[in-house]
């Protein structure tokens, strides 16, 4: 466990390129313990990019990532990864329980007979936290869209991270789970740092604590506006508009800033 | 059915299908569940430009096949792993041209008419004791290999990204399977011929799929299928004197569409009540 107030992810100066085209250029990002991160920003503006940096899929092209005070993807278990749900490939024989233990899969300690009953004794306790236990026989090609997402969660909770990382999740959910699914985070959020990717703006509004913006460069914002205000400004800004929507937003003259968890 | 078993050739028959049932039963499971069918073929068929050129060239076919089937399996792979839409029709084009240059290499070939039927359905009925020590010892590496894998296999095919985000070697992983895919087809091909070993690595898993929880269950229910297919199918064949691998074949398939069939009643079924 890492000490309150210390930055569990710190982005210098990053820059990144696919082939020749910049995706994102001179980032400097800084997410503290206990926060709760949106990102937003228009298609193609480099979120999954900032994303994969952050997991240590892609490496920088210039600048430095440090998670946890070391570089990326090395603290095996310390970020926690929910992706996109269309990544998952449906029709893989596996039950939620196996699902759930993948997460505590760690390569370098590979063997010819794992420790099943302990793996799944964790994975059947995260299972039982997020009220999914009565699943843990079922296929995960018969589960709802809501039910995967919850397993997804699970998955990336066995490990107990310091940071929870979510590409996109409320995409493929309907209003009511996706509802469920803020719930869910903001209950996490008491002792977990969480970062979602979304372009749910009412969620944002009413669940997450501090804003980036991310159109080929980052600009964070501590503190979320209302809702309105949100959708407001993110609406006005064109996709080559260089000033930030929520910068935008905080010039206005209305200072009704909302702080949902006090 | 057992006095057959009295023949040798039909003894090792017997044992080449049953190798080829197992060794297909496990490449085949990853195969269907990482959707490789097509690529799979692409590379049965491109090892036919290897066989052309080992004739040509006057090699060892098995060494040439090999090599053809692995550089043309890694072209492959590379391609797939940039963009899964772009490699179906580079794909494509690879199976197809090594189709064509095989035959044309064998066409230029001085006195050498190469029966293209054996390779097509091979000839299980005279297989010698050596191979059958080749195969047999490939179906050991394999299993050994799959189980020192396995985790890193079920992450990779469940959820790549995912599994990256663990540090599985997922790139690493995918050349390695797409390569034992290679190899194993032409070991096979040899044989029981190009078309049942496309039958064994998709007809067996696909079936074994619908009645697996897991991959570990997937592969030995596909093992035990492609066992009953080959076995039976051999029987037939000798009973009513028809060509061994359309008849596993035949029987196979046959097996498949009952299976969907069924399947298809009882959804519709349960929809009723």
């Amino acid at each position: 466990m890492s000490k309150t107030g210390e930055p569990l992810v710190l982005m210098n100066g990053v820059c990144y390129a696919y082939a020749s085209e910049m995706v994102l250029c001179n980032v400097h990002l800084q997410i503290n313990k206990g926060d709760f991160l949106a990102v937003i920003g228009p298609n193609g503006g480099g979120k999954t990019t900032l994303v994969k940096l952050i997991l240590g899929l892609l490496t920088p092209t210039r600048g430095t990532v440090l998670v946890g005070g070391r570089p990326p993807g090395e603290k095996n278990g310390f970020v926690g990864y929910v992706p996109q749900q269309t990544d998952q490939n449906q029709s893989f024989p596996a039950t939620v329980l196996e699902v759930v233990c993948m997460g505590l899969f760690d390569p370098r300690k590979r063997s010819f007979f794992p420790r099943h009953r302990e793996n799944n004794r964790l994975a059947m306790a995260v299972l039982e936290q997020l009220a999914l236990a009565d699943l843990a026989g079922r296929r995960i090609g018969d589960l709802s869209g809501g039910q995967l997402q919850r397993v997804l969660i699970a998955r990336a909770l066995v490990s107990e991270p310091e940071l929870l990382i979510f590409d996109e999740p409320t995409a493929s959910l309907d209003t009511r789970a996706q509802t469920e699914f803020f719930e869910l985070l903001s209950k996490l959020n008491a002792d977990r740092t969480i970062l979602v990717v979304t372009h749910d703006l009412l969620a944002i509004a009413s669940y997450a604590r501090s804003v980036a913006c991310v159109n080929h460069t980052v600009h964070s914002h501590a503190r979320v506006g209302s809702a309105g205000e949100l959708v407001d400004a993110f609406y006005s800004a064109a996709r080559d508009n260089p000033i930030c929507p929520v910068e935008q937003f905080r010039r206005l003259p209305v200072q009704k800033e909302i702080h949902p968890h006090v | 059915m057992f006095e057959l078993l009295q023949f040798e050739f039909m003894q090792n028959a017997l044992m080449a299908g049953l190798l080829t049932a197992v060794i297909c039963g496990i490449i085949g499971t990853l195969v269907v569940v990482n959707r490789l069918v097509f690529l799979s073929g692409g590379i049965a068929h491109s090892a036919y430009g290897g066989i052309g050129l080992s004739y040509y060239m006057g090699w060892p076919w098995l060494p040439g096949a090999i090599g053809f089937a692995l550089c043309s399996a890694m072209v492959m792979a590379a391609v797939s792993l940039r963009s899964r839409a772009h490699a179906d029709t580079i794909i494509g084009v690879m199976w197809a041209l090594g189709m064509a240059s095989g035959i044309l290499l064998l066409d230029l070939t001085p006195g050498y008419n190469v029966d293209l039927m054996s390779y097509l359905f091979g000839s299980i009925l005279s297989v010698p004791v050596s191979e059958l020590w080749l195969m047999s010892v490939v179906a050991v590496v394999l299993i050994i290999g799959t189980l020192w894998l396995f985790r890193d296999l079920v992450l990779m095919s469940c959820d790549e990204e995912f599994a990256r985000t663990r540090g599985v070697p997922v790139t690493q992983l995918y050349f390695l399977l797409v390569g034992c895919v290679a190899v194993t087809v032409v070991l096979v091909v040899q044989v029981v011929g190009l078309i049942l070993v496309i039958a064994l690595l998709t007809i067996p898993p696909a079936i074994a799929s619908r009645y697996s929880h897991s991959l570990s269950g997937m592969m030995v229910l596909a093992c035990l299928l492609g066992a009953v297919f080959t076995s039976s199918g051999l029987w037939l064949s000798a009973v009513f004197d028809l060509t061994s691998g359309p008849a596993i074949i035949f029987l196979a398939a046959i097996f498949f569409f009952l299976q969907q069939g069924i399947d298809y009643l009882r959804q519709r079924m349960r929809r009723i009540v």
